[in-house]
């Protein structure tokens, strides 16, 4: 019981954590293309494509975590992006360039703040999962001490 | 693992936001902005003259620390910074503004400031206010 209720705590805090920080980025799209191309990665060229697409993917995978069906997939779908932003932000901090990490529109982070705040993001990640493959497990015993 | 309905989900949850990158980003327009170049930026060790220091972060941060004199400018109440402004301004004297490192709002604030008031010599603050207090330990 506990655990169904954490579950669905975690589930509602990732959603809205990740619909928030989509729907930031989409009030203003120019300000998220201009920090993108500070990060000196992407080409010129590429950078509206994704300064659209990876605020609507995280809109829809902050949706995506309402769905209890889908929640394997989504996390990992997230878990890949976060990697990517973390590589992004490390290579940041390497080359010592010190930007707005635009990872909330508007309101400026550090990288490094940045990266910390991804890792605590990766550990509710990991959490859920495991709550999840123990909610599993309990239901599986129950089924097979009813079949019994 | 995972079944073929979460896969397939995955995937449509991947080429779903492909539809209106395709079709908005069209509309978005990346500005070369090169920072080293900037004429209007200054590193402390640059700032050797007597300057008005403007603090472009908000209330909250500005009462827990800011260079001392340091005028509040919050972008958002930008009026009431502008009041406060002239009630020390002197015409002519440089004007640096700053705020947290790895923000923006100093450059934009800074950007205002001399299309407002019509002078040239408003810079914004390299490396943010720690860079100031760095120096003066």
């Amino acid at each position: 019981m506990v655990q169904q209720k954490a579950i669905i705590v975690l589930q509602g805090i990732l959603a809205a954590l990740f619909v928030y920080s989509g729907v930031l980025k989409l009030l203003d799209l120019e300000i998220f293309a201009q920090s993108m191309n500070s990060y000196k990665i992407l080409s010129k060229e590429i950078i509206p494509f994704f300064a659209v697409y990876v605020p609507v993917f995280e809109v829809c995978l902050g949706i995506s975590f309402l769905f209890r069906a889908f929640l394997k997939p989504v996390i990992i779908c997230c878990t890949a992006m976060l990697v990517v932003f973390q590589s992004a932000l490390s290579s940041l901090i390497y080359r010592g360039i010190k930007i707005d990490c635009g990872c909330f529109g508007k309101f400026a982070t550090t990288p490094e703040a940045a990266l910390l705040r991804n890792f605590a993001i990766l550990a509710t990640l990991g959490l859920l999962l495991f709550l999840l493959y123990k909610s599993a497990k309990l239901q599986n015993r129950k089924n097979e001490s009813q079949s019994e | 693992m995972l079944s073929r309905k979460e896969i397939i989900f995955i995937v449509a949850l991947i080429f779903l936001p492909v539809i209106p990158a395709a079709f908005i980003s069209g509309g978005i327009e990346v500005k070369e902005i090169n920072v080293e170049n900037d004429p209007f930026r200054k590193s402390i060790s640059d700032i050797t003259e007597e300057v008005l220091w403007i603090d472009a972060r908000d209330q909250k941060k500005y009462d827990q620390k800011h260079i001392p004199g340091a005028i509040l400018i919050d972008a958002k109440y930008w009026e009431d910074g502008l009041a406060k402004l002239f009630e020390v301004f002197e015409p002519g004297k440089t004007i640096v503004v700053y705020c947290n490192a790895g923000c923006t709002s100093s450059s934009s604030v800074a950007e205002r400031l001399r299309k407002e008031l019509g002078q040239e010599n408003i810079y914004y603050l390299h490396g943010g206010m720690d860079s100031w207090f760095s120096k003066k330990q």
